[in-house]
């Protein structure tokens, strides 16, 4: 994993490096969204609760527990591709840059399919909610 | 004198940063419209529920924090594509910069709309919402 003096972008970075670092500051951004989300779920999850007689609201609270399941998972994931990172270093040519570039953005659309999902699902409470 | 294929390799670059600023803005501009739709909720909800004139203002301020990165954003998107049109050179330092304090702008308008929440959640589950 990277500090944070060796996360900021200096003169003598070349392209490669400043991708690089960019990676790694925008998939930390992605798991404090997501770290944010455990904190969430838990109160969401304490709305539906109050009201668990409902059927609507029982099955929310289920399908918030599966959510948190995957959010777990999520970060996990995620953190294991942080440490892995640091492999990017080895790149000699913009083949390679791609390539990493690539696996990059599928980790993106991981963490964008599961964030639409989890929006729904509160939309869905906030809805029953008004 | 600079080559022909020195200088191809080195735009080659420049696109592929350029495009990757783009799909990390792209994701900042998608978070910043969601983000709008869930304020519009937890309004609602606050006039319903909560009526605290304290979470209304705290929603204003993040609403406008959050029309406003948005507006910017809009700004630096044209600036960007700009910049991929006459895309030759090297990746300069002053774009990447320039992207950095961008990223510190939604980061920084996140940890608003987070801190907002939480305050809004432990409000909410002091009431009984059926």
């Amino acid at each position: 994993m990277m500090n944070s003096e060796s996360k900021s972008i200096f003169l003598h970075d070349d392209e490669h490096l400043v991708s690089h670092k960019r990676n790694n500051k925008e998939l930390e951004n992605w798991i404090t969204h997501l770290l944010f989300i455990e904190k969430e779920i838990r109160y969401l999850k304490k709305l539906c609760k109050k009201n668990h007689i409902e059927k609507d609201y029982y099955s929310l609270k289920l399908e918030l527990e599966r959510k948190e399941l995957e959010n777990n998972k999520l970060v996990s994931t995620l953190k294991k591709y942080n440490n892995n990172l640091s492999m990017w270093n080895e790149c000699e040519d913009i083949a390679c840059d791609r390539l990493f570039i690539l696996e990059h953005e599928l980790y993106r659309a991981k963490y964008d399919r599961f964030t639409a999902t989890y929006r729904n699902k509160k939309e869905l409470l906030f809805n029953l909610i008004t | 004198m600079i080559s022909n294929s020195i200088l191809d390799k080195m735009s080659a670059n420049k696109v592929l940063c350029l495009k990757k600023d783009l799909i990390e803005l792209q994701h900042w501009q998608n978070k910043l419209e969601e983000n709008h739709q869930e304020l519009d909720a937890i309004n609602r909800i606050q006039k319903q529920i909560i009526q605290e004139s304290e979470i209304a203002n705290r929603i204003q301020k993040v609403r406008r924090e959050n029309t406003l990165s948005f507006a910017s954003f809009c700004k630096y998107e044209q600036e960007l594509l700009k910049e991929m049109e006459y895309a030759h050179g090297n990746y300069d330092l002053t774009i990447a910069k320039n992207h950095e304090k961008k990223r510190a702008e939604f980061i920084s308008v996140e940890k608003s709309f987070y801190e907002l929440k939480l305050k809004f959640y432990k409000r909410l589950s002091n009431y009984s919402i059926r």
